[in-house]
């Protein structure tokens, strides 16, 4: 469709240019992804820089009193509180931003911990073949046969909920996509002839598969593990939000939700942001992976 | 010409388990390389050349097995070596080329990376002396610029250039055998004739063998001191490429080559001749001699029985109960 728009970068420098750079040529000409590439980056500063931008306010503070208002809990938006106090008179602003630190730690570490897991259970799956493959990919369809919501829901309720309890619940789940996605890759790349060529001078079987086979198959996995962010913040949000998830009085977005939502009529504003901000995030998420899928389409290349 | 034995593979069988039955794809070849020899292994797709030089290698996988025979190399049968001992012979005792050089060299990394890999496996040396070498060896098999040319990647050269620097892992560890498996059949044949030549060179150079795999008739009567002609996984004609082309015995040869378009001829005009039909499926054997159903000569005989590989005239091998006797030149 859009492909007449990715012309090949680089070629008239005489020098050598990198793969990468080539990659990050085609995603700069895909607009949609550039912006959310950007609103990622504001998004993730916010999140880091949530002490500086909070203006004083602390996410775990119980205002005493707020002026122009009668009680400080429920407190509409203020200039000392941007988006209001919460029902227990913390201010809204200063938790959106730290509660965006989890909803994106979540994001990352689970997708990076999933695709890990898929990346060497794919390559060990593909690569061997046989009764090894048989067993891994029995396993996988297993996983993903799971009623994952039901379970996540009984897991995060055995094991209680501090933020790395979540990331292991999420991550427990998320694997199982890369893992057949990379054993596919393999299952192609094995029968090239520079594995073969590989073998013929002797590396062994994990020197190939790391070398060798990894990658190769990085593409798809960079991408799926893109995409994965943005569920996985839903996850949370979600196991948040139906108090299972990150605790009270540690901010999350799901759990701001979960608060918010008793008071949906008499302080709408309280469901709005974490609302937007899931939103914003996963959507921009999910146009980048499109965008780096389109960037990184072996088929442009060879 | 006594030279001392490099490789002697002894009745191997590699046969394939697939799930429509047992494909046989060599059966029972058996051929001797001294060192420092070529020698041509030719036949028509599907004869079970590479399975022949994978089952050398080592490298047949499943379904493929090797299920006998005996492959000695420098006096050890490569078929009692563990994988460990296996891994340390590939590449530095025993290289080989591939046929595509487009694919053969994995594009996420540089020529010169991947050269140096072969030597780190193999030598002790430390990563800046494996970078010499590599440059050394681009320079070797003729590739201009090598020092800058060992950061480029594969997409970044040519075909020929490619096939080059496949040449240069292949020697990098100074192997006593050297496998080339079609290593030109991709290539244009101005290219060809160079890598040819490169190859040439470098086995007097260095003195490695080569077993030298191909379909190109014309390439082998240009590369090998011997020749094996194969069909349907056996060899049907062995013996020193002087007498194999100026005088085959085997019919299946004699068509091979006379198929070969001539310029000088005066028959131009007329249709080239070809062997009739085409090389048997592998689920489907014909009963005799496998060669028999396109066979002008063949008899009864040749329909019930596998002739043996008999010696007809001195050192020349030939399979057949009817060998052609031609003694007029054929090429």
């Amino acid at each position: 469709m859009a492909n007449e728009n990715y012309v090949e970068g680089g070629t008239e420098t005489s020098e050598s240019y990198s793969y990468w750079r080539k990659v990050f040529q085609r995603l700069k000409k895909h607009k949609i992804a550039m912006v959310s590439l950007w609103i990622l980056a504001v998004l993730m500063l916010m999140a880091i820089f949530a002490k500086p931008l909070s203006f004083g306010n602390d996410p775990y503070t119980y205002i005493k009193a707020v002026p122009g208002a009668l009680r400080p809990e429920l407190a509409p938006p203020s200039p000392a509180h941007p988006l209001g106090l919460d029902n227990m008179a913390r201010d809204a602003w200063s938790r959106l931003l730290y509660g965006g630190r989890v909803s994106l730690a979540v994001g990352f570490i689970c997708s990076f911990a999933g695709a890990a897991v898929g990346l060497i259970f794919g390559l060990i799956s593909g690569y061997f073949g046989g009764i090894t493959d048989m067993l891994i990919m029995r396993f996988t369809d297993f996983m993903l046969s799971l009623p994952v919501l039901p379970l996540m829901i009984v897991l995060s309720a055995v094991i209680k909920g501090s933020l790395w309890t979540i990331i292991f619940v999420i991550s427990v789940f998320s694997w199982m996509g890369v893992a057949r996605l990379v054993r596919g890759e393999v299952l192609s790349l094995k029968e090239q002839e520079f594995v073969e060529a590989a073998r013929a001078i002797g590396e062994s079987p994990g020197r190939i598969m790391s070398i060798h086979l990894l990658p190769n198959s990085m593409s798809p996995v960079i991408v799926a593990a893109t995409l994965a962010i943005s569920g996985n913040i839903i996850y949370e949000a979600t196991l948040s939000f139906l108090g299972l998830g990150i605790r009270q009085p540690t901010p999350s977005w799901g759990n701001m939700l979960n608060g918010a939502q008793t008071f949906m009529l008499t302080a709408p504003w309280l469901m709005w942001w974490p609302g937007i901000a899931i939103l914003i995030t996963t959507l921009a998420f999910n146009f980048l992976g499109d965008g780096l899928r389109d960037a990184l389409d072996p088929r442009l290349y060879r | 010409m006594e030279k001392e034995i490099l490789l002697d593979v002894k009745d191997l069988k590699t046969y394939f388990y697939t799930e429509d039955g047992v494909v046989r794809a060599v059966n029972g070849v058996s051929f001797t390389i001294h060192k420092g020899e070529v020698l041509g292994l030719v036949g028509e797709s599907g004869c079970g050349k590479s399975v022949t030089s994978l089952s050398v290698m080592r490298l047949v996988d499943a379904p493929g097995k090797i299920v006998g025979g005996e492959i000695i190399f420098k006096g050890e049968d490569l078929l009692k070596k563990s994988e460990e001992e296996m891994r340390k012979i590939r590449g530095s005792e025993i290289a080989m080329i591939f046929q595509e050089p487009m694919t053969a060299l994995n594009p996420v990394y540089t020529i010169g990376d991947q050269i140096s890999e072969a030597i780190l496996t193999h030598q002790d040396v430390n990563e800046e002396e494996a970078r010499k070498k590599t440059v050394e060896l681009l320079d070797i098999v003729g590739i201009p610029d090598p020092d800058k040319r060992f950061d480029e990647y594969p997409h970044e050269m040519s075909g020929g250039m490619r096939q080059r620097a496949m040449i240069a892992m292949a020697i990098s560890c100074n192997p006593d055998l050297l496998i080339s498996d079609e290593a030109t059949t991709a290539l244009d044949v101005t290219i060809q004739a160079q890598i040819l030549e490169l190859m040439k060179d470098l086995q007097k150079k260095i003195g490695m063998a080569i077993l030298f795999i191909t379909h190109d008739l014309a390439l082998v009567a240009e590369m090998a001191d011997s020749v094996a002609v194969t069909y349907t996984g056996k060899i049907v004609e062995y013996s020193d490429a002087r007498s194999v082309f100026k005088n085959p015995h085997h019919p299946y040869t004699y068509g091979l080559l006379s198929s070969i378009p001539s310029l000088l001829s005066e028959k131009t005009k007329e249709p080239l001749p070809a062997i009739e039909g085409m090389v048997p499926s592998p689920y489907k054997m014909p009963t005799g001699c496998h060669f028999n159903p396109r066979c002008p000569f063949a008899t009864d005989i040749c329909r019930k029985e596998m002739p043996e590989l008999k010696e007809t005239s001195p050192n020349h091998l030939v399979r057949c109960f009817h060998p052609v006797n031609a003694k007029e030149e054929v090429s």
